[in-house]
């Protein structure tokens, strides 16, 4: 994989999602589509096995820095390690199913997007649980953000269905060079 | 594989085991990961800020009072401005009473605060309803420096400050903390009754109201402004608009308790332009480079 291209993409819809994020909120609540999700998925659909997992880390690290959590005291916290470790894990269920999968049709970005996220979410809202267990500095309503985290995996599909236009089209540029035993047809490389 | 060396085979289990400790490590701990948010912020920006600029442009925020002209809508801020400072100095004045009350007593003297304000443009904003700001240390900001837009509406605080820049959670944030707030019942303030509000998460406050009998009418205090009256505020930002009852909700089991929303003047408080910074001017020691656009006593 080309990390230059990767890096740069990232950079990109980072931009892109940070700015669209007042406008692209659904009803205000905090659901909002996810750009980096589908990147992420893209990554894991074609990129070998550890190169995708490095990616995943990658932005989901960057992901928890760009989400100030709330604290008692008024402050706020960047968390490193939920998103970085959800991702983490919605990588591995792309890469564990991929074999089996139609990659070049833009459903199957929308719909293991929207898998994935909702893996990624549970992961984020199960770390943060966990955390509040003990000592409990955040402002934290487990309930709250699984129902909000849900829809936004659900509105991710959208996102995912825009993007896989421009993804499918800079594949090359990537440069995925992997051999993904598929189930139903050739080997792909 | 067998051939890579001991770091490049271990370094992925290493790297979960570390986010792991990281993720369920106290927060006074992980207090460094700010320094590596702002490099973040800073490498992010140059994407985010045009793109928000540019939709700033195509789609505006939407103003106060959408209809009036540049000329009523100056006109009417000043009224603002004005109807601020002037229920500031009632509750100042009620302030004082009631200290010249306890100085008979003994009681000691509340110091006085100057505020200077720092006139600074929105970056971007973040998840969880957070705005950066380009302000930091630099200016004098702390947490919990209170934010203002358009001179008089409330925005919310400082939750953390880097050199250069500042992150704002904003008062309709879930995530942010109650305010005691007064609803003024008519438009010289003299009737006011104080209410308990909670955001809501969808850029709204609910709070519940008493009234003193079931003869009157909940329909008037619709559109009526709600004010900070809340003691952990600082003092300067006292009577601060929080915003205006946007309907009343109706709450069967209490008659004389009913729910109101309330929703800031600025109808999207994520995408404010520029913001304004009330510091305490008293023992501030930075000058910054901001300009300063006015002080209120």
């Amino acid at each position: 994989m080309n990390w230059f291209v990767f890096a740069f993409v990232s950079w990109v819809l980072f931009g892109v999602e940070l700015a669209l994020l007042p406008i692209l909120d659904a009803g205000d609540r905090g659901v909002h589509a996810s750009m980096i999700v589908p990147l992420l998925t893209f990554v894991a659909l074609y990129a070998p096995r550890k190169q995708a997992m490095w990616s995943a880390i990658i932005l989901g690290v960057v992901m928890d820095l760009l989400s100030p959590m709330a604290q008692i005291d008024g402050g706020s916290a960047y968390i490193v390690g939920p998103h970085a470790l959800g991702y983490l894990l919605a990588c591995h269920f792309v890469l564990a199913i991929r074999g089996s999968l139609i990659r070049r049709n833009p459903l199957t970005l929308v719909i293991i997007s929207i898998a994935g996220s909702f893996i990624a979410q549970i992961a984020v809202v199960a770390l943060f649980t966990l955390r509040n267990l003990g000592t409990n500095p955040l402002i934290w309503d487990a309930g709250d953000q699984l129902v909000q985290r849900s829809f936004s995996s659900l509105y991710t599909g959208l996102s995912a269905l825009a993007l896989s236009i421009i993804f499918f089209a800079l594949a090359p540029t990537f440069g995925f060079h992997s051999t993904v035993p598929t189930r139903f047809a050739r080997t792909i490389k | 594989m067998q051939h890579q060396p001991l770091i490049v085979r271990w370094s992925m289990p290493i790297t979960i085991v570390l986010l792991f400790v990281l993720a369920l490590a106290p927060v006074r701990l992980i207090g460094w990961t700010s320094w590596f948010y702002a490099q973040t912020i800073v490498i992010i920006m140059p994407v985010a800020d045009p793109i928000g600029s540019a939709l700033d442009f195509i789609t505006p925020p939407q103003a106060a009072n959408r209809g009036a002209s540049e000329r009523e809508r100056e006109l009417t801020g000043e009224i603002d401005r004005y109807r601020t400072q002037l229920l500031q100095i009632k509750h100042e004045n009620d302030r004082l009473n009631e200290l010249i009350e306890q100085f008979s007593r003994g009681a000691q003297i509340t110091p006085n605060l100057d505020v200077r304000q720092i006139h600074r443009p929105r970056i971007s904003s973040l998840y969880n309803d957070t705005l950066v700001i380009r302000t930091g240390k630099i200016d004098g900001l702390t947490q919990g420096t209170v934010v203002v837009v358009d001179a008089v509406q409330l925005l919310g605080k400082v939750t953390r400050v880097n050199a250069r820049t500042a992150t704002v959670r904003m008062i309709t944030a879930k995530s942010a903390q109650q305010i005691m707030a007064t609803v003024l019942l008519n438009d010289e303030g003299s009737e006011q009754v104080s209410c308990l509000l909670t955001p809501v998460g969808d850029g709204t406050l609910i709070g519940e109201v008493a009234r003193s009998s079931a003869d009157d009418s909940w329909g008037q205090l619709v559109g009526r402004e709600v004010r900070l009256l809340d003691n952990q505020w600082p003092q300067h930002a006292q009577m601060l608009v929080i915003g205006t009852i946007e309907r009343i909700q109706r709450n069967d089991t209490q008659p004389l308790r009913q729910r109101i929303i309330v929703r800031p003047t600025i109808k999207d408080l994520r995408r404010v332009p520029e913001v304004i910074l009330r510091l305490p001017a008293e023992g501030d020691a930075g000058s910054g480079s901001g300009s300063m656009i006015g002080g209120t006593p």
